[in-house]
């Protein structure tokens, strides 16, 4: 089918709704391998959620709950249009705070890591406050298979990181195993190295960023920031299902997009580190419910998504997220225990949280069985 | 497999109402046995004594059951009653006259029933041919031990069979249902226990219509249809005999019609009794006052489940090719399902520090002999028993199902006095080395093995179990190829440890036949493998 015909798609068996006819999105939608078909309302709703969720992170914290009829990408949808109003905001991007990233890395392999006693990382056993363990290793950008190791001449005192080469790899010219290289990049120069593992703060050139033209057919009138699209961001976090990583991929996998430029899946246009070998910068952060760990080192994200109950109430009692906003998106179809567990928490938050009618008025109203409430707390 | 998002959203687009039709059913025999009995279970209750205790809570469940699944009226349920309680007589002693008068009304109203079919599953039988005629796709709501109640209303020479796909036992199965026209559900719209239902049917309903069934005096929970978007408001639905309501449902603007249709009389009442009072409420208050923790069944045979707190992880074997981590601690009902294995090592609670080897060792011994001295006499070693102190109702059938081979458990006496005089008739005495080579009766180390198999050996702490679930999981990880193959034959089973894995012993797959909600369980029976008959007690 062709853009050109999706409003005429009886032959198909959809028969578009009213709803559908108002949709500016230049982009068809397929789920769980079904038909291509104009993009539903209810994905419009939810991508849309995300979109004008409020960016400043000065306000007051908010916190929302959506709840579905059914078992759906609905968080994974909500985070994208979150992705697409961050790349319109010139302030998103982890370039200003990487060479403090990279010092406090440092300082955690230094200090904690590279004595740990423990023969395999555990942070809630060690209690060492930290969430994953710090390898001392990093990439540099431009020749990223040079691997270096942060160096024991580090000064944390004076916030100056030495990274050195390993030594061996080359000979002098005497005929000699070179010994080990250090290096002493300052702040402007720090985006070339980057965390082993982790994401590149920016690329170089334009080759290997995002192209806009999916984002901006899924919002019409989102602004983008050229530089983003080359530049990392980990403000933006997606806590994924209770399964995990893959429970949570391959219901994003499930998902599909088709643009004039080409098909993609929502797991590939959430640029989600590990999901994308294509892309190496990532705009979301991943949060396993599962294991509980970060797939990257993130200060204090400024919005969480969180997939399922399990995941939203873990986000709201992890000491990571106390001042992030939190969006739970969680389906009706599961036990009362579990409904119940939510209600109270929802109920216990309004001791210090007030509904945010504010935000619901800016939003488009919602489908129906889609329900939605926002809390804004009292004071910020 | 879950149905697309879209599926259910068009749906729900398509429908401008959803519509409930509510039949309420009304009958004067089964109204005299479902008050009597309940007058029963209330008096007893206050009881002191564990056998009033116990006779109250089987007549609950026995009751609730009538109550909430079309069973046939026919004399198993003269007879069920009778083996419950007895004589009359005996009755009146134990309890005075007035249970004995409660007692002969339940007993006159139960031999009356089998002459009439239960109205309630003539009104599913008719729902079910009216709604075929109609081309409708029909599926039913009900717990997997009701199914073959729904089955069996059905007239072979007429009526096409229900099909597996027509039944929905679980939240789980409704969550992947896709789109159909009518749902039939029996008894009212609990959240849990008899005759429980998700929440979702109210919520996100995935069906044009409700045709509920329900005796009469039996309401929906006013909760019901939770959504923690929007919080419980005045209880919707219809009032007045037969009522047709519209009501703009809380619920983002899904629309319900509510229809309310009575047939059948209830006219007698006993004298100081309301006309109609909600059993399933009076039980959930009743056993609301006792201690009990909220629990989730896992079903691991025909006739046993094991019973966990609320966020529980088990240890647990995924046979699906294509899961990541076959082997791993999972929750009941969230990433616990149907068709896993749960894993329970036979560890030793005398000795710490090793798993044992064999499954029903001891009882080998012991159940030989019980075997022997049934067949050779029954009914003096009935009189033996009672005369040692095992004075249990039904003795005889309690006895047969003890002499079975060990499979999930080991079957025996529930308690431990009960086992010991057991063994003590059969003449199993003498002693016998344990773990540290000190000499131990006998009679102990059974009772240990038959505690060990129901997954009661926690002695050593918390902490030491976690240890031993961490080791375990390491060697099961590597035995994955071995266990997967195991587990091709679809049943549950046993496989040794590797020797030199640093722990010796044996571990039991037990396959995950249903995850149910809804049960208030003692903290003693939580963890541990019940019989299903013994389970039905805990149910909200």
């Amino acid at each position: 089918m062709t853009r050109g015909q999706r409003f005429n798609n009886r032959a198909f068996g959809h028969v578009p709704n009213d709803f559908e006819v108002f949709l500016q999105m230049n982009a068809l939608f397929s789920e769980r391998n079904q038909e291509w078909r104009p993009v539903p309302f209810w994905v419009d709703f939810l991508i849309r959620l995300g979109y004008r969720w409020p960016a400043s992170t000065m306000g007051p914290r908010r916190i929302a709950l959506l709840s579905m009829p059914c078992d759906s990408a609905a968080a994974e949808l909500v985070a994208l249009g979150a992705m697409i109003r961050d790349l319109g905001n010139s302030n998103a991007n982890d370039v200003p705070g990487h060479y403090d990233a990279l010092m406090r890395y440092a300082s955690q392999y230094l200090e904690h890591c590279r004595g740990c006693d423990l023969p395999e990382c555990d942070p809630a056993a060690k209690r060492c406050g930290y969430v994953a363990k710090a390898t001392g290793r990093l990439r540099y950008s431009p020749s990223p298979r040079k691997v270096y190791t942060v160096s024991g001449s580090t000064d944390l005192a004076n916030g100056r990181i030495a990274l050195e080469t390993p030594a061996g790899r080359t000979r002098s010219r005497s005929g000699e195993m070179n010994g080990p290289v250090t290096s002493w990049p300052n702040a402007e120069h720090a985006t070339n190295w980057h965390i082993e593992n982790e994401p590149p703060p920016q690329l170089a050139s334009t080759e290997g960023a995002l192209s806009e033209g999916p984002y901006r057919q899924i919002i019409t009138e989102a602004e983008i920031h050229s530089n983003n699209l080359r530049r990392s961001y980990s403000g933006l976090c997606l806590a994924g299902r209770a399964g995990g990583e893959g429970a949570t991929r391959e219901i994003c996998k499930s998902v599909r997009f088709q643009f004039s430029g080409g098909e993609y899946s929502l797991s590939d246009v959430l640029t989600i580190h590990s999901w994308s070998m294509a892309v190496p910068i990532s705009r979301v952060i991943f949060y396993n419910a599962r294991t509980e760990k970060f797939d990257r080192y993130t200060p204090q994200p400024s919005l969480v998504i969180a997939d399922g109950d399990t995941s939203f109430l873990k986000v709201l009692g992890g000491s990571e997220f106390q001042r992030s906003d939190v969006i739970g998106v969680i389906h009706r179809v599961v036990e009362r225990d579990r409904l119940e567990a939510l209600g109270n928490q929802m109920l216990g938050l309004q001791q210090w949280y007030a509904e945010d009618t504010e935000i619901l008025g800016r939003l488009p109203a919602a489908p129906r069985a889609i329900g939605l409430s926002i809390l804004k707390r009292r004071t910020p | 497999m879950p149905v697309a998002a879209s599926q259910v959203f068009d749906f729900i687009e398509q429908q401008a109402t959803v519509a409930i039709e509510r039949h309420e059913i009304g009958s004067t025999a089964f109204g005299a046995l479902r008050r009597s009995l309940r007058k029963i279970v209330v008096t007893l209750r206050d009881s002191d004594t564990q056998d009033a205790l116990d006779i109250s809570d089987r007549l609950r469940a026995l009751l609730s059951e009538w109550l909430t699944v079309p069973v046939p009226f026919d004399s198993s349920m003269l007879d069920t009653l009778r083996e419950l309680l007895g004589a009359t007589e005996g009755v009146q002693s134990r309890w005075g006259l007035d249970i004995r008068t409660l007692y002969e009304l339940a007993l006159c109203a139960a031999a009356e029933l089998p002459s009439i079919e239960n109205p309630v599953r003539e009104a599913i039988r008719l729902a079910i041919r009216e709604q075929r005629s109609l081309g409708q796709t029909l599926k039913v709501y009900c717990s997997r031990r009701a199914r073959l109640h729904f089955e069996s209303v059905l007239v072979p020479t007429e009526d096409p069979p229900l099909l597996e796909i027509a039944f929905l036992h679980s939240v789980r199965d409704y969550r992947e249902t896709a789109p159909f026209d009518v749902l039939i559900k029996v008894g009212p719209l609990r959240a849990r226990g008899w005759s429980s239902a998700p929440d979702a049917l109210l919520t996100a309903p995935r069906f044009r219509k409700l045709l509920q069934i329900v005796w009469s005096g039996c309401s929906d929970e006013p909760d019901f249809g939770y959504d923690p978007v929007s919080p419980p408001t005045d209880s919707q639905g219809a009032s007045g005999s037969t009522a047709a309501t519209n009501s703009g449902s809380r619920r983002g603007q899904i629309i319900w019609t509510t229809r309310l249709v009575r047939s059948g009389q209830d006219t007698g009442a006993l004298p100081g009794d309301a006309a109609e009072l909600d059993e399933l409420r009076v039980f959930r208050e009743m056993i609301q006052q006792r201690e009990k923790r909220t629990a989730t069944l896992v079903q691991v045979d025909e006739e046993h489940a094991i019973l966990y707190p609320p966020h529980s992880l088990v240890l647990s074997f995924d046979p699906d090719p294509a899961s990541r981590e076959p082997i791993d601690r999972r929750m009941p009902s969230e990433t616990l399902f149907e068709g896993m294995y749960l894993i329970r090592p036979l560890v030793d609670d005398v000795d710490f520090g090793g798993v044992r080897a064999e499954h029903g060792h001891y009882s080998q011994i012991w159940k030989s002999k019980l075997k022997l001295e049934w067949r050779a006499n029954a009914a003096g070693l009935i009189a033996r028993l009672r005369t040692a102190g095992l004075n249990l109702q039904h003795l005889s059938s309690a006895i047969q199902h003890w002499c079975k081979p060990p499979s999930t458990v080991i079957h025996a006496p529930q308690q431990m006095k009960h086992f010991e005089v057991l063994l003590r008739v059969l003449e199993v005495d003498g002693d016998a080395p344990n773990n540290r080579n000190q000499k131990t009766p006998l009679w102990k180390l059974a009772w240990n093995e038959v505690r060990r198999s129901r997954g009661e050996a926690i002695q050593f702490g918390v902490q030491e179990q976690e240890i031993v679930e961490e080791q375990l999981l390491n060697i099961l990880r590597k035995l994955v190829p071995q266990i997967r193959e195991r587990a091709m034959t679809g049943g549950g089973f046993h496989l040794a440890i590797p020797p030199g894995s640093g722990i010796t012993g044996d571990l039991l797959f037990l396959r995950v036949s249903g995850i149910e909600e809804g049960f208030r369980v003692p903290e003693t029976d939580l963890k541990v493998v019940r019989e299903l008959s013994m389970v039905d007690q805990w149910r909200d």
